[in-house]
């Protein structure tokens, strides 16, 4: 379980990460979904401050995910519950 | 539609370090840091992005590194002072230091493989011929 948790979070939190560089060379970053007007783009040249506080969360939160992984695979955490 | 950014700018550096800082200091108890964590923050996460964010940057790579080393700085800044520690300047300097390697050498990589790219991608015609 905790190789599982720990590879799945390293994916997660990696995967993040790319996204979140992807959008430094495409100029938008994807932030769910806007209502029935398809996805919510932030746009790095039109919404500067909402672009810049998505990406923050974004490297935030996977760091976070690649952080909680190394915990989990050198067994500073325990896996999370599933059930 | 998308815009063509091609060239990072300095401030995701710098947000990136902050974010780092902040996140690993709230994980992990600082006390007691589990063994290897440390280590693999350094090498796995702060180098691969030192060394990302020289390759396209937006000024020169060794500023790049440098921002994302002041972002590092500010983010154990701030965390220190809210876990309510005064010795928060001691400890931005003490966590900056521990983490300057990986972005010296994730930068000097990124700027020798940008530099080398930048170099094979001269096209010969552009040789002044004799």
């Amino acid at each position: 379980m905790a190789l599982f948790q720990g590879v799945l979070f390293l994916a997660l939190g990696y995967g993040l990460l790319a996204v979140v560089y992807r959008s430094l060379a495409h100029g938008w970053l994807p932030f769910g979904v806007n209502g029935f007007k398809g996805r919510l783009e932030l746009r790095m040249d039109e919404q500067p401050f909402k672009y810049w506080a998505a990406f923050t969360f974004y490297c935030a939160f996977g760091v976070w995910c690649i952080f909680l992984a190394f915990g989990v695979l050198t067994g500073a955490f325990e896996p999370l519950p599933l059930n | 539609m998308t815009t063509s950014v091609t060239r990072i700018p300095k401030r995701a550096a710098a947000l990136f370090g902050a974010a780092f800082a902040i996140v690993f200091l709230f994980t992990f108890d600082p006390e007691e840091l589990p063994p290897g964590v440390l280590n693999a923050s350094k090498w796995f996460v702060l180098l691969p992005a030192a060394f990302l964010f020289a390759l396209r940057p937006a000024d020169k790579p060794w500023v790049m590194g440098l921002v994302l080393t002041g972002g590092v700085f500010f983010g154990v800044c701030l965390a220190a002072i809210l876990y309510a520690s005064n010795l928060w300047p001691i400890a931005g300097v003490y966590w900056t230091w521990l983490w300057l390697p990986p972005i010296v050498v994730g930068t000097a990589a990124g700027m020798l493989l940008g530099r080398a790219s930048r170099g094979t991608g001269k096209r010969p015609s552009s040789k002044r011929a004799t």
